[in-house]
């Protein structure tokens, strides 16, 4: 059992709220939260006598899996006191039983036949070995580096297994693939330290982002505080002729027997099946997940907006006629409500018309933002070496978290501008404090491309994204508004929205949106997978004009120091 | 010539009634001032006042230490002339009141004699738990009586108490209980909630009365520390050496040195400005998102800040509270001034300096005199403001107004035709039964509508520019800095202060009899080049703050 402060609760809850993930027991000092460990994207599996086609990497050779499962496994997530990071231990069952891992195969995958062969013989294999991304197991609110000692790749070998299974739904992307061990031996980490264990952040560790001082700052610098961040998913009333709604009975029963569905029914009585339960979740052929595994029901479809307006940034710097550039499925282009042209915001294709995720509607964009008002992840955006506030080729953006809390009027609606925010040292959000070069156009503030970009999002899982850039178009009453967009790894967001009882919280279909996901993915082309792993998402950003105090040169070693201290 | 020209001022102002019995008899001495002789007051009636709430639990804070907690509600104070120090001479003690303190005595008298407290409080040990021991209890109830009465308890009080606890004791069988009995009797006294004034024949001047040692100890220390007299002070009272004058000003030059002088400061500043209206104070907030508790809080504890490091820090000219540009931000005044602060802002004060052509220009542009409206929280009140100038800061009563008074023109913010308060409040003078006292008020507080009333600067209202000129004394002005610097020069605006120092000290107005002596003081105070500390030292070292002109109650 993980020993944690109450300051981790409220995390907890969330999670439990959010991804349906998290069971919490709680004793007299100590509590630990669990989830259930699977995970969407790569993973290998390597079988004896058995030839797999991925050519790439340690595990060329190998077969590549989309998914995988470790039914019933409740894997301990380190919850740490309120500044303290960590890092997480291996999904996998623990040594010393039999298990079962289920693993799924995109239906081209040139290793399908293999598989499905041994799982139509049943042949026993004395072993075999799977390799588990340690990145793609990460719990959601899992932050900073891959520890040294912490292989890029989990590895289990399975003892005495079986392909025990291998349901098949006419339609499906996947096919999955249960299979039964006697034993498992975790073959590159210690069990002892199954749990995992503390993320150690050195200031060297962390970017070299200071502010520049309001106060002192001799060239120009001005300050915003981010006020709202959500999904640019909400670009008029009209978007949404008709909105997602969490799955029915044409989703839960379509794989069960009649007499399934008679002793479903009997059993919930009136109040019929209830999101996030196991009648919910398990509704894919064989009675597997069908929220950790999306990929092996059909497609049940996800409604999409029907606009063409959208808000956003041209990412790709195509406006979407001719040849597709390197790297960007060909795809259709938005056009913003301004008038901008080129618009890449695929995401909005996704998530306009979920209820939860759509802009400042969106119950999931609520609840974070409502987290943001508190101060629980202050965030401020930063443009200095400004020396002319309508056109200026060389300024500086930065992104900069603070600890201190945004104030707002009694009412609690009102963010009140002006106030000062010194910047936190805290790891866990100086890791994605970031500093890029811009420029200003006609007042409007524009960044050039960060190769990546990560937004600690606090509530919300790590926003990562490739190929980003940042707009900021000032308003009249000193603020700015905001766009961050850039493309996102579909199947980490899908991993995260891999939850039942969000599914009835925010009205969508896990398998529906999976391949919405996977349809509207439009950038980071992988010549290896043949897949666009990412899909250009913008998030709107709203802010009142504040000030940033820099740590004085005092305080600066004291702070450091600390910071290391924290970190051990 | 001084005096001459004095005189002549009496003269015009009808104040010479009294100054008759004035003799000059005391000299004023300080270093670089020309001596001068000191008119003899006459004093006033002595007083009865009653402990206010912070001055209540600074007594029981100095007196059992800063542990124990004093519960309950207190009554209301009132503000009478312009000052609750006077107010505190004229309230009562109502029955809901008195239960209030009698329970506040007994918590406080239980924590007191705790076993957490005891050991410290309790410096003798009882022969019996079970029994009255008659030493250790005369020892502690003297003790601690002689510091709650701030004066040594008489036999009669001893033994009225003694003979409480010893039958306390008795039936409760325990000698903590019963001593605590005691205590409690002491602290539901009214020679505790009550500050009593006596007086005694003054030696020096046969046929006259003045304070009695003791009572001129209390005037000392609430005046300079808001607290009651510490032992120390006490035992120059029982000696006599606060009668000498050289024992005095050993006694006012420590009580002047203690940090304890700064809360003296702050409460007094606290009263002439009116700052108990602070409590409950709230602004609109749809209208005013800025405004909150913590603004509150914050703007109140800067101009006291302000006023301190001006006054005492500084030993600064009381003047230049008028027009100075040094104050203190804190995180939230920073937003409100709309400049950043650094890190000695979160959760303390950043020293700062307004620049030259801010339009922040001393004590009333900042947001604490600025806020100080309890009757207008979605609007600024150029009558409120103006009126609180003329009677906090120059002491020049507004009357009240008419009681049938129409306010709809002037409080219609939306009203299309008039959209600045101006122009409101011109078209509300067209009643003459409003004019006469809104042209008191009005032009100056007219002059800060510049500022917004949570004190935020502000140069349009409703799209039309602010016109905040006007004349004042004659001197005609275009901006509140220009109004500033006037007020600066008003000889009104010093002799307030001297009036109001002198009045918060002895919990009254002055008597006629005794405005020569205080006009001298107000030259005196000029002299000193208006030297907050050296008119304090002067007041209370001098004959006139002990005179007593009126017969007063007998301790026992």
């Amino acid at each position: 059992m993980t020993s944690a402060s109450i300051a981790g609760k409220p995390a907890c809850r969330e999670r439990l709220r959010t991804a349906g993930k998290c069971l919490f027991a709680i004793g007299l000092s100590t509590f630990s939260i669990s989830a259930q460990a699977s995970y969407i994207g790569d993973g290998f599996v390597s079988i004896p006598e058995v030839k797999g086609h991925w050519q790439a990497g340690e595990h060329k050779g190998w077969i590549r899996v989309e998914a995988n499962d470790w039914p019933g496994r409740l894997r301990k997530i380190r919850s740490g006191r309120d500044g303290e990071m960590n890092y997480n231990g291996p999904l996998g069952a623990r040594p010393g039983g039999p298990g079962k891992l289920i693993v799924t195969l995109g239906v081209n995958n040139p290793d399908l036949q293999s598989m499905r062969e041994l799982c139509n013989s049943r042949r026993a294999l004395p072993e075999l070995t799977f390799a588990e991304s340690f990145e793609r197991s990460r719990p959601s609110l899992d932050l900073g580096p891959r520890p040294a000692i912490v292989p890029e790749y989990w590895l289990y070998k399975l003892k005495a297994a079986v392909v025990a299974d291998c349901p098949y739904a006419d339609g499906a992307a996947e096919q999955a693939f249960v299979i039964t061990f006697k034993d498992i031996d975790w073959l590159n980490w210690d069990v002892a330290k199954a749990n995992g264990g503390p993320l150690v952040v050195t200031p060297k560790d962390l970017p070299d982002v200071a502010p520049r001082d309001s106060g002192t700052s001799k060239s120009g610098v001005r300050h915003y505080l981010i006020t709202w961040i959500g999904l640019a998913t909400d670009s008029s009333l009209t978007q949404c002729p008709k909105m997602n709604t969490k799955p029915g009975e044409d989703e839960f029963f379509k794989f069960r027997t009649q007499e399934q569905i008679a002793e479903i029914r009997a059993r919930n009585g009136e109040k019929g099946v209830t999101a996030g339960s196991p009648d919910s979740d398990n509704r894919g052929p064989g009675g597997l997940s069908a929220v950790n595994l999306p990929g092996i029901v059909p497609d049940p479809g996800l409604l999409a907006p029907d606009s063409k307006v959208a808000l956003g940034l041209d990412l790709d710097g195509a406006d979407g006629a001719g040849k597709a550039l390197k790297g960007i499925r060909p795809h259709t282009n938005f056009t913003a409500p301004d008038g901008r042209t080129s618009i890449d915001n695929q995401m909005y294709n996704v998530m306009g018309c979920v209820p939860g995720f759509r802009g400042k509607q969106g119950y999931r964009n609520q609840t974070s933002n409502a987290r943001r008002a508190d101060g629980n992840y202050t965030t401020l955006v930063e443009v200095s070496g400004v020396d002319n506030d309508r056109n200026d080729n060389n300024v500086e953006i930065a992104l900069i978290y603070s600890l201190d809390k945004p104030i707002r009027d009694t009412s609690g609606k009102t963010f009140v501008p002006g106030y000062t925010f010194r910047p936190t040292k805290a790891p866990q959000y100086a890791l994605y404090n970031h500093r890029v070069k811009g420029r200003i156009v006609n007042g409007v503030i524009l960044s050039d491309r960060m190769p990546k970009l990560a937004i600690n999002l606090g509530q919300d899982p790590l926003l990562e994204l490739e190929q980003a850039r940042m707009r900021f178009e000032p308003l009249g009453d000193g603020s700015v508004k905001g766009y961050i967009g850039g493309y996102e790894d579909w199947k980490k967001l899908s991993v995260n929205r891999a939850s039942g009882y969000s599914e009835g919280l925010f009205g969508y279909s896990m398998p529906g949106l999976w391949y919405s996901l996977r349809r509207n993915a439009d950038g980071m082309f992988n010549p290896q997978t043949g897949e666009y792993e990412g899909i250009s998402t913008v998030y709107e950003i709203d802010t009142v004009p504040a000030f940033m105090t820099a740590v004085p040169p005092q305080q600066k070693t004291a702070t450091r120091a600390q910071s290391g201290k924290d970190a051990k | 010539m001084k005096t001459a020209k004095t005189l002549k001022r009496f003269s015009k102002s009808g104040l010479l009634v009294g100054a008759a019995s004035a003799l000059l008899t005391v000299s004023f001495t300080g270093s670089g001032v020309e001596a001068a002789s000191e008119l003899v007051s006459p004093g006033g009636p002595p007083t009865v006042r009653r402990l206010n709430e912070e001055q209540y639990k600074r007594s029981i804070a100095q007196i059992f230490g800063a542990k124990i907690t004093v519960p309950g509600r207190f009554e209301p104070p009132v503000r009478e002339d312009g000052m609750l120090a006077i107010g505190d001479s004229k309230v009562i003690v109502t029955p809901t009141g008195l239960e209030q303190y009698a329970d506040r005595a007994r918590e406080i008298s239980a924590e007191v004699l705790s076993d957490a407290n005891r050991a410290n409080l309790l410096t003798c040990t009882p022969a019996a738990a079970d029994r009255f021991d008659e030493a250790c209890a005369s020892q502690f109830l003297g003790k601690f009586g002689k510091l709650l009465f701030r004066r040594p308890l008489g036999e009669r009080e001893l033994a009225s108490v003694m003979d409480l606890s010893r039958r306390a004791t008795q039936s409760s069988g325990s000698f903590n209980k019963g001593i605590g009995a005691g205590l409690t009797s002491l602290l539901v006294s009214p020679y505790f909630i009550f500050r009593v004034e006596v007086a005694e024949p003054d030696p020096a001047r046969p046929g006259t009365q003045r304070l009695d040692a003791w009572s001129l100890a209390s005037r000392l220390s609430f005046l300079l520390w808001n607290a009651p007299p510490d032992e120390e002070l006490l035992d120059a009272a029982a000696s006599g050496a606060l009668r000498d004058p050289a024992g005095l000003n050993k006694q006012v030059d420590r009580l002047m040195a203690s940090p304890k002088f700064v809360d003296g400061t702050r409460a007094f500043f606290s009263d002439m400005l009116a700052f108990d209206q602070f409590n409950g104070l709230s602004k609109d907030s749809a209208i005013y998102p800025i405004f909150n508790p913590q603004l509150r809080n914050d703007a109140q504890e800067q101009s006291l800040l302000t006023i301190v490091d001006h006054l005492l820090v500084q030993d600064g000219d009381y003047r230049d509270l008028f027009t100075t540009k040094k104050t203190f931000l804190s995180r939230s005044l920073g937003a409100l001034f709309g400049v950043p602060v650094d890190y000695r802002a979160f959760g303390g004060w950043m020293p700062y300096t307004f620049p030259a052509n801010d339009p922040h220009s001393g004590l009333l542009t900042l947001p604490a005199f600025l806020m100080l409206d309890p009757s207008h929280e979605g609007r600024s009140s150029p009558t409120i403001r103006g009126k609180s100038i003329r009677e906090n800061l120059l002491c020049q009563p507004v009357p009240l107004p008419p009681a049938n008074v129409n306010f709809q023109i002037v409080q219609d913010t939306n009203d299309p035709v008039r959209k600045t308060a101006r122009l409101r409040l011109t078209a509300h003078q067209e009643s003459p039964a409003c004019a006469g006292c809104h042209r008191i008020t009005d032009p100056m507080g007219l002059s800060l509508e510049n500022f917004d009333p949570v004190g935020k600067y502000r140069t349009h209202e409703n799209g039309v520019p602010i016109d905040a000129s006007g004349k004042f004394n004659g001197k005609e002005y275009a901006n509140s800095a220009e109004l500033m610097k006037i007020l600066r020069e008003s000889p009104a605006t010093t002799s307030c202060v001297v009036q109001r120092t002198f009045e918060y000290g002895v919990g009254r107005k002055p008597t006629s009899g005794e405005e020569p002596w205080l006009e001298q003081l107000n030259m005196r105070f000029a002299e000193q080049k208006f030297r907050y500390r050296a008119l304090i030292r002067t007041l209370v070292t001098s004959p006139a703050f002990q005179a007593v002109s009126a017969p007063t109650l007998a301790a026992n």
